[in-house]
């Protein structure tokens, strides 16, 4: 299962980003240690959760979205096509709180 | 890092993006009123459908306190834009809709399940200790 989180800084410390689809930063996790990416849509003025999913999903395979908030047009993206979403508690604040979770479900 | 809200469940997402005032107004992005959608949720429930906060809170899936925070910061917003002539957009904040949703009693986080099969495990964590999202 390829799991993808919005992160805030190109780094694997990094705090988990607010934002979903103008998040800087990706990690998605797979295998042992998370794959990052810069987000080519930050800052696209339109249609940036469209964008973000399309890449996400249909380019790189993720099938579930791990978030704090995430919009109601990527939610709808990914009922309609099977993906899992996440909505992260508070306590996790980091990327490497992710990565222990998803350690545990090993 | 602002610290992550209690997420709310709405009914269905708004008709429309946001609205403009008619007459002059000011266009700066900084001015824009970010309604977000669970206040915009907190609004129609109880300015519109009429319910009590109790039912209210019971439909979005969130204490009556919290309920009641939303509901103030809502009405500030709407009542900011209203006096000084700002734009609305409504969009962003925590807000989940439809579908069956469980919390994971481990690692706390909400998750879905998206082809209706039932939920086996919390898919972060693994743990088989979760319960169902009512709504
Ligand atoms: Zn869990």
């Amino acid at each position: 299962m390829k799991l993808v989180v919005p992160i805030s800084t190109y780094s694997l410390d990094s705090a988990l980003s607010m934002q979903f689809a103008r998040s800087a930063f990706f990690a998605i996790l797979d295998g042992t240690l998370p794959v990052l990416l810069a987000n080519p849509y930050a800052n696209n003025p339109l249609h940036a959760g469209r964008k973000v999913f399309n890449m996400l999903v249909n380019e790189m395979g993720v099938s579930t979205l791990a978030a704090y908030e995430l919009g109601l047009k990527i939610q709808q993206m990914a009922l309609k096509n099977k993906v899992q979403i996440i909505v992260l508690d508070a306590k996790i604040r980091n990327l490497q709180d992710v990565v222990y979770y998803r350690n545990r479900n090993k | 890092m602002a610290r992550p809200r209690q997420i709310s469940k709405i009914q269905s997402p708004p008709r429309v993006k946001g609205f403009m005032p008619l007459g002059h107004y000011t266009q700066e992005p900084e001015r824009i009123v970010m309604l977000h959608l669970e206040e915009y949720e907190a609004i129609r429930l109880l300015d519109y459908e009429h319910l009590s906060q109790e039912e209210a809170s019971g439909f979005m899936q969130v204490s009556r306190p919290t309920l009641t925070r939303i509901y103030e910061r809502a009405r500030f917003k709407i009542a900011s834009a209203l006096t000084e002539g700002r734009q609305v957009i409504i969009e962003g904040g925590t807000a989940i809709f439809e579908g069956r949703w469980f919390a994971c009693l481990a690692c706390r986080s909400k998750f879905n399940d998206p082809v209706g099969k039932g939920a086996e495990c919390c898919p972060l964590c693994g743990s088989n200790q979760y319960e169902r999202v009512k709504g």
